[in-house]
């Protein structure tokens, strides 16, 4: 090896270009950010080809090719802030630092793809330069190529982790390819030169790379099938699947898989595909089942709804709490009987005033909002709420609590917004309840389309940022948009309003109800004093909830708002075509307990690349078989007669037999061939005697006269290559099953190009020294 | 070659196939009539044989007192028919051999007498103590099967075989044999002393009456000159054929070889193995059956370079490198 050690360069090279694959997803127009990254990587990988030519002290290589990255990034992007139009000054650091300052903009502001300008240029070139450089010193200059993995895995994950969209399952393989044909030249290499001397006596110089070569080459063919096949098998882990901790998030529930709700919804979004699988079934003794819920969510900021609340406590009593309302308001206790859900920890859906206690002491705690948090998987459980009847009285007074101050907090992007639609949907001097009616009266209005689809334009063409106002002014959304503008306006009207999550109370099947994944869904509780947190709903169509009997007695006598519909989906608002809830479910994708075709197929389209990948392999893998079937095939019809039939079976077998390194001596009769296979392969008595039947055929029909009794041997050649396949190892054998030489002559001759040896296949064996 | 003694999967071409049964069937009973005088020389014995088969004539080298005058009285003792024996001293004169023509009294004319060589199987005893005149005297009769004296010549009967027997140790006396005249035979080979066990066996055998006495003949001379028939027509392939001129060049192109092998030597070369081919019952000549008489038919034509003598290779030590060298040629048809 020379100092030099172009392929090493070219490899570490290509390395540093190939991570950088998916920054395509990140960055558009890719050819703008791609030139100024080639041409760094370049300089790094050429410079450093130069400075290991001048002097072998590895730091000085190493500062040069730094040197030599700063002067090319400077005089790529620092033009007009240089000495003499050449040297870095610095000014041009100061330009550099608006630059990377530009970038940094770019790249909080903008959702990817982002706008490849000149600060994210810069930005992106010098961040791959100094991954080339890093790849070039460690690998090359350094000769460690496998440490140099580690800046590469840096690089690719630096990329990978900022797809909002996930990156697809090949991305992985290119970088990876690379870098294990840089730690693989450099093992070969070494180990070649230790031992490249020693082959006194022995007919074929021994490789001493071979063996260790081998054994690498299934580590890493290994490694990479797991890598491809695993991230395809294994399910899409939730982003907040760490923070959460992973022995929380094992529910280990009864059915299949468990779903929980995100505990942060993100108003801006559109909805996922969701699953029909169902998450609980559970029988109610209420005629008119409430939605359970699951999650409160109290706090909105830049879109997105979140628990402020990480404060967690056990009740003194180890009783549920209920409601807070005053013992002056009708109710009515109902039960519920959940005999099985799905619901992952800490997660569990609850009526909103339960009480008793349900659960087992000590596997449950309640956060600050009054949300059950399980600590142990209940796969079912028995509950009791109290479903409230309160008259328009009681839900008098103003919320002077301090406890619910902060759930009367408005955006403030919005306040405006908001401020303006409440004056037009409410009268002053209107009652809270009556406001709180209007308010939901306007949101199912017909003025509002239910959809899960989100526009980002209003019909006049502006794009408002604040995804609240975005909504108001589109009027286009589903649930969580319609509970977030209602609890907004309820806020600024001084009603203080929180958002629930949870499920709608699902179908009925029998005597009991169902609920899918599906029918997530999300509504707003507001507070009133003497009743405490009241259920509104103000989303229209078929998967929202039934308005509560309060707010819907209220809207009568406002003329301006339309009936608010119980059961059937309103006439005004828009129905879905695809009726389904609409809360941010995060479901894991594996496997399920079906094992129907059905099944197979969605696991097959959800998982295509994976199979494509699989299928690619397998087809990798049979095309050399493949090869030497076809050529066995080939030599059998093109054989003219008998005796050529026997020549191609005894040439086709001695290949097989090459395969697993039984190699009979140069230049050596058929019957010599045969009796050092026999010996060579451990043939027990009758695999010998099927050899000196295939022998014995090859020597008539090479020898006798031409019309001898020609048998057909392919079953005893068969025979006999599985008798010796059989007591060879199993690498050789696996190899000979797979890269058969047979097969890979067929395809070299097939692509033109003449085998190794110069005889026409089949005959080396006896071409003459002369 | 006991590998090819019983070959399992000899050819029976239903053209040929009794005559080439009758060479199996004979040659073998042959082979075990010599095993029961001559002990635990199996090889030797057939390539006797073999060289019978081949229309070929055998020198028999060895120190003295291993069995070689045994060997050759034992096979024509075998075969019912004229045997004569030849005891080569410096005194013998070439006319001993050939014949010679006498004036008949009677009737006032020359008269041919024929010499010890008119014989089916002439056992030619130390056949070096005789004069290079005397020696080359067998040339014609060896090369031709004919014997011309005074103007006339005598064809000598069918088959013919010279075995001559020699001692190579012995300086003493002796006129080594000519080039010219070693070609003319087709194979020669060394007895080597028995083995232990052989030895002691043959004590057994020949403390008492000679088994040499008690020996009767299996075949006649008709049935061999039809076995011998019957051999060349044995199928020898163009690669075979390819394979043996490959061999006999490389002898020639050797740099361990001063002299290499004449066309002569092809000749027997192939004849050789057909005869090898047919006692193995095959109607087809392998590669191997040539390598197998390869090395009696062509070591002693061979002389060998100084250099070779110095580094005390034999020429059976080149002929054995020669035989791993020139590889096999693909068949061609």
């Amino acid at each position: 090896m020379s100092r030099a050690r172009g392929a090493d360069v070219a490899l570490a090279a290509l390395a540093a270009l190939v991570v950088t694959l998916p920054l395509s997803d990140l960055f558009t127009p890719t050819a703008a950010w791609a030139r100024p990254c080639i041409v760094l990587v370049l300089a790094v990988a050429l410079s450093g080809i130069g400075l290991r030519a001048l002097t072998s002290v590895r730091p000085l290589v190493v500062a040069g090719q730094a040197l030599v990255l700063v002067e090319a990034a400077a005089l790529l992007h620092g033009q007009g802030h240089l000495a003499g139009g050449l040297l870095p000054t610095l000014d041009t650091a100061r330009a550099f630092g608006v630059l990377f300052g530009e970038a940094y903009q770019t790249v909080t502001q903008y959702s990817a793809p982002a706008p490849a300008d000149r600060g994210t240029t810069l930005a992106i070139s010098v961040f791959v330069g100094l991954t080339a450089l890093a790849v070039d010193a460690i690998a090359v200059t350094y000769r460690s190529p496998a440490l140099a993995g580690l800046p590469l895995l840096t690089a690719f994950l630096a990329a990978a982790t900022n797809t909002t969209a996930g990156l697809a399952a090949w991305m992985i393989v290119p970088p990876a390819l690379v870098w294990l044909a840089m730690v693989g030249r450099q093992g070969v290499g070494s180990l070649r030169a230790w031992g490249g001397t020693v082959e006194v006596g022995s007919a074929r110089p021994a490789d001493p790379a071979g063996s260790f070569a081998t054994v690498a080459r299934s580590v890493g063919v290994l490694a990479l099938a797991t890598a491809v096949v695993l991230p395809g098998l294994v399910p899409h882990l939730p982003p907040t699947f760490l923070a959460d901790g992973l022995a929380r998030g094992d529910g280990g529930t009864g059915t299949g898989g468990s779903v929980r709700l995100s505990t942060s919804v993100d108003i801006a979004r559109d909805l996922a595909e969701r699953s029909a699988d169902p998450v609980l079934v559970y029988r109610t003794t209420a005629d008119d089942p409430e939605p359970l819920r699951v999650a409160l969510l109290d706090t909105y900021r830049r879109g997105r709804w979140l628990s402020s609340s990480d404060a967690t406590f056990v009740p003194v009593d180890g009783q549920l709490p209920g409601s807070s309302a005053g013992p002056e308001v009708t109710r009515t206790t109902e039960r519920i009987e959940v005999t099985r859900s799905g619901i992952g920890l800490p997660q569990v859906a609850l009526p909103a005033n339960a009480i008793g206690a349900p659960f087992p002491a000590g596997s449950w705690r309640l956060d600050g909002n009054g949300v059950v948090e399980l600590t142990a998987p209940a796969p079912s459980y028995t509950v009791d709420y109290e479903a409230l009847t309160p008259t328009a009285a009681q839900f008098a007074g103003v919320a002077a609590d301090l406890a619910v101050q902060d759930d009367l907090r408005v955006d403030p992007d919005a306040q405006e917004a908001l401020a303006a639609l409440l004056q037009r949907v409410t009268e002053a001097g209107q009652t809270p309840l009556q406001k709180a009616v209007a308010i939901q009266a306007h949101l199912r209005s017909s003025a509002y389309t239910y959809s899960e689809d989100l526009v980002d334009e209003t019909a006049a063409g502006r794009r408002p940022e604040e995804p609240l106002v975005r909504f108001l002014e589109t009027r286009r959304g589903y649930c969580v948009q319609f509970a977030t503008a209602m609890i907004m306006l309820a806020r600024e009207a001084g009603i203080p309003a929180r958002m629930a999550v949870g499920f709608l109370p699902g179908r009925l099947d029998g005597d009991e109800r169902v609920i899918r994944a599906d029918d997530a869904h999300a509504w707003p509780e507001l507070y009133f004093p003497q009743l405490g947190w009241m259920r509104f709903e103000p989303t229209p169509g078929v998967r929202s909830g039934v308005a509560p009997v309060y707010s819907s007695e209220q809207s009568a006598p406002e003329g301006s708002a339309l009936p608010v519909p119980t059961s059937a989906p309103s006439a005004s608002s828009s129905t879905p075509t695809r009726p389904r809830g609409d809360v941010t479910i995060d479901t894991p994708q594996g496997p399920r307990g079906t094992s129907t075709s059905t099944g197979v197929l969605r696991a097959v389209a959800q998982h295509w690349p994976t199979v494509l990948g699989v299928l690619g392999v397998l087809l990798v893998l049979a095309l050399t078989p493949l090869g030497a079937w076809l050529a066995r095939r080939r030599a059998q019809r093109r054989a003219r007669d008998d005796a050529e039939r026997v020549e191609a079976q005894w040439q086709s077998l001695l290949l097989r037999l090459g395969d697993i390194g039984l190699v009979p001596g140069d230049g050596a009769t058929p019957r010599q061939a045969s009796r050092e296979l026999a010996r060579a392969a451990y043939l027990t008595p009758d695999e010998g005697a099927a050899l000196g039947r295939v022998v014995d055929t090859l020597e008539r029909a090479r020898y006798a006269r031409p019309g001898a009794d020609l048998p057909d041997v392919a079953p005893d050649a068969d025979a006999v290559w599985r008798a010796a396949l059989g007591r060879r190892r199993r690498s050789a054998r696996v190899r000979a099953l797979f890269l058969p030489e047979e097969g890979r002559r067929h395809w070299r001759s097939m692509l033109g190009r003449p085998g190794r040896t110069d005889a026409e296949p089949g005959r080396d064996e006896d071409a003459s020294v002369r | 070659m006991s590998d090819l003694q019983h070959d399992p999967h000899a050819s029976t071409d239903p053209t040929r196939g009794a005559s080439l049964d009758q060479v199996l069937q004979v040659s073998s009973s042959l082979a075990g009539a010599m095993s029961s005088v001559i002990e635990g020389k199996q090889q030797v014995v057939r390539t006797a044989i073999t060289v019978l088969l081949a229309e070929g004539h055998l020198l028999v080298e060895d120190v003295p007192g291993v069995g070689k005058t045994l060997l050759a009285k034992t096979l024509a003792r075998c075969i019912d028919a004229s045997v004569r024996r030849v005891q080569f001293t410096p005194d013998l004169l070439p006319s001993d051999i050939t014949g010679v023509s006498v004036f008949n009294q009677d009737v006032r004319d020359f008269e041919f007498r024929p010499g010890a060589i008119f014989a089916n199987v002439v056992v030619g005893d130390e056949i070096n103590r005789a004069s290079p005149k005397t020696q080359s005297a067998l040339l014609e009769s060896m090369e031709e099967g004919q014997v011309t004296v005074d103007g006339t010549t005598y064809v000598l009967p069918r088959p013919f075989m010279v075995m001559a027997t020699q001692n190579p140790i012995e300086m003493e006396g002796t006129y080594p044999l000519p080039e010219a005249q070693r070609d003319r035979f087709m194979a020669r080979i060394s007895m080597g002393y028995p083995s232990a066990r052989s030895e002691l066996d043959m004590l057994e055998l020949h403390g008492g009456v000679s088994p040499l006495e008690a020996l009767q003949p299996v075949t006649d001379a008709a049935t061999v000159q039809a076995m011998v028939e019957a051999v060349r027509t044995v199928h020898a392939s163009p690669s075979v054929r390819q394979y043996i001129v490959d061999l006999t060049h490389a002898t020639r192109s050797s740099a361990a070889l001063r002299l290499g092998a004449s066309p002569r030597a092809t000749l027997h070369l192939l004849r050789a193995s057909r005869a090898h081919a047919a006692l193995a019952g095959r109607d087809h000549v392998l590669p191997d059956d040539v390598q197998q008489v390869a090395l009696p038919v062509l070591a002693h034509r061979l002389i060998p370079t100084g250099e070779t003598q110095m580094a005390r290779r034999t020429t059976g030590d080149v002929l054995a490198d020669l035989l791993q060298r020139v590889r096999v040629p693909a068949p061609t048809r």
